[in-house]
């Protein structure tokens, strides 16, 4: 009797092991994107390496990024700034990328870079606060002065989320930190 | 037990499952968005930052001062400056939404040239100086620069007195045409208040106004400059409430907010206002002021005046009673009353009107307290009263 229940049985427990195979495999596949195809490193039009610049050379962030401390947003630097260092670098004048850079110079126009950090569009974040109080810029974007590539760390874009924001509002105590509206308004 | 087929039915679900986990972490990621870095940055860039620019809206001719945010070189909004005198910071809605305008995608932003076919190309601006710039050179090497017009609806400022530069460099002739060019009312200003240029009429110290045909609510002349002092006029805070008479045939918004609508019909008004001007002077003695304005030639009667209007002639002996009753009268003309074929008549009477009335005025008289309502702009003589009238009416 009991042989035959299960013979009738089968099926369904094949389906469900089926099925089980199937949410693992989902799973599996969800992990394998985000580590391997994800785009937390996205390729830049220009090769620009944050290491040579920021690291090597020691060039403060807001010599670029100088909005950071009066706006909502950093900014990225105009091509005039960027050639404004390059015409004295004879050095590396011939380099595939300062080639690239000045060619976008003498046809007018302006670098699209592509964004490695974004908030999304509800949330309204300001640099300028957080500058002004004293944050690091590595305190979100990562050693970005030993990057070539700047990328988005896994774990910073797994942490760069709502209870990493309040958890630090917390901890320095600031205030209306834990407002709704401070952010989203 | 597991046969050859069920590992294979395991796999392709595990497989399937993969598949399906990869898409999701594809389709879930966030879109790449760019940069864009500016290329020599303008040099009150500032990203993430509002900029005002101040400047005029030039959606109607009135051009109330304006305060444009500017965001990474884009106009995002836009407000009243509070410092301008003619709209004191408000703005209408048509100035409110010449943002649209601005961002309309069928807006020109290039010079267009005619197909040949009725239709028109876009072209580039070296195209079309090269296709202008050699014929008006012609034209006037060959001594024919007074036979060029420059045809235009009318600019503002700066750019009136480049287009009347480049008038006088070429010797050419401009021709003014538009929705809103108002030729009738400066001829008659010209005539009656002796001054070229536009009045300003001031509402808000009148206490009875009488609109011929001017919607001054809705779309004439200065809307938002007209409603502030509408206010004012209107205002009973200190006993003074004005009292406003429209004439006009279709009533406007004005006509709607009016004490009393008059719909006279069309092309009369200046027949009216004529007869009214005659009544007021047969009665209110003869004041040193209007020395030689007392035979009006043409003047009807006032119910001569009624029937060609086709109003009830009480209600016009009770409007000239109050006009004499009234401490500070006010006419206007326009709008309606001054798009006839008769208009500039027309207007000329309503001025007429007005000078009997005692409400043309200077900068001075303007001041607050003082009897005269109309503001002239510009006077170019110093006699606004010349002692024989010119007013004639054609009806
Ligand atoms: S009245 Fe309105 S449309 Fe005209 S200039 Fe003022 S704001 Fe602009």
């Amino acid at each position: 009797m009991s042989i035959s229940v299960f013979e009738a049985a089968r099926p369904v427990i094949k389906g469900l092991i089926i099925a089980v195979l199937a949410i693992v495999g989902a799973y599996i596949g969800h992990w394998a994107h985000g580590a391997m195809l994800n785009d937390y490193t996205p390729v830049q039009p220009i090769e620009f390496s944050h290491e040579i610049h920021a690291g090597e050379n020691e060039i403060p962030c807001q010599y670029c990024h100088s909005w950071a401390d009066r706006s909502a947003t950093a900014g990225v630097p105009s091509v005039e700034t960027c050639v404004g260092c390059h015409k004295g670098l004879s050095e590396v004048r011939d380099t595939p990328d300062v080639v690239k850079l000045f060619d976008y110079w003498e046809r007018g126009e302006g670098i699209p870079w592509v964004k490695v950090h974004d908030t999304p569009d509800f949330v309204h974040f300001r640099h300028k606060p957080h500058i002004r109080g004293g944050v690091e810029c590595q305190t979100c974007h990562g050693p970005v002065e030993e990057m070539v590539r700047v990328t988005r760390r896994v774990d910073l874009n797994e942490n760069l989320r709502m209870p990493w924001c309040i958890d630090c509002h917390t901890e320095e105590d600031v205030a209306n930190g834990r407002d709704c509206l401070t952010c989203h308004y | 037990m597991l046969s050859r087929r069920d590992i294979f039915k395991y796999l392709a679900g595990g497989g399937v499952g993969v598949g399906t986990g990869l898409l999701l972490g594809e389709v879930n990621q966030r879109p790449l968005e760019t940069l864009l870095s500016t290329h020599i940055p303008p040099e009150d860039f500032s990203p993430g930052m509002d900029t005002w620019y101040n400047t005029l809206c030039r959606m109607c001719p009135a051009g109330c001062g304006i305060s444009v945010k500017v965001r990474e070189g884009r106009a995002k909004k836009i407000e009243g400056n509070p410092n301008h005198p003619v709209s004191q910071g408000g703005t209408c809605a048509l100035g409110q939404a010449s943002l649209n305008a601005l961002y309309n995608p069928d807006r020109l932003r290039a010079p267009m040239r005619s197909d040949g076919e009725g239709g028109f190309v876009e072209s580039s601006w070296e195209e079309a100086f090269a296709a202008i710039a050699p014929r008006l050179g012609a034209m006037q090497s060959a001594g024919m620069g007074s036979r060029t017009w420059i045809l235009t609806a009318g600019l503002l400022s700066s750019g009136e007195e480049a287009l009347d530069k480049f008038r006088e460099a070429l010797g050419a002739n401009v021709l003014r045409l538009g929705l809103d060019t108002p030729a009738t009312e400066l001829a008659a200003a010209q005539a009656m208040y002796g001054f070229s240029g536009l009045p300003y009429y001031d509402i808000a110290k009148a206490d009875l106004v009488i609109s011929f045909g001017a919607d001054f609510l809705g779309a004439w002349r200065s809307p938002v400059g007209y409603s502030k002092a509408y206010g004012e006029f209107r205002e009973v805070g200190d006993g003074h409430r004005g009292h406003l008479v429209q004439v006009e045939p279709r009533m406007s918004l004005t006509g709607a907010n009016a004490d009393e609508w008059l719909p006279a019909r069309p092309g009369t008004e200046g027949a009216l206002a004529l007869a009214l001007a005659a009544e007021l002077l047969r009665h209110g003695g003869s004041s040193e002021e209007l020395n030689g304005w007392e035979g009006l030639s043409g003047a009807l009667s006032l119910d001569e005046a009624a029937a060609l209007a086709d109003l009830p002639a009480e209600r016009l002996h009770a409007l000239a009673e109050r006009m004499a009753a009234a401490e500070t009268p006010l006419v206007l003309g326009g709008g309606a009353a001054g798009a006839g074929s008769n208009a500039t008549e027309t207007l000329t009477c309503v001025a007429a009107l007005n000078r009997v009335l005692g409400a043309a005025g200077d900068y001075r008289a303007a001041q607050p307290g003082a009897r005269a309502p109309i503001l002239g702009a510009e006077r170019q003589s110093r006699d606004l009263y010349p002692r024989r009238t010119t007013a004639r009416c054609r009806w």
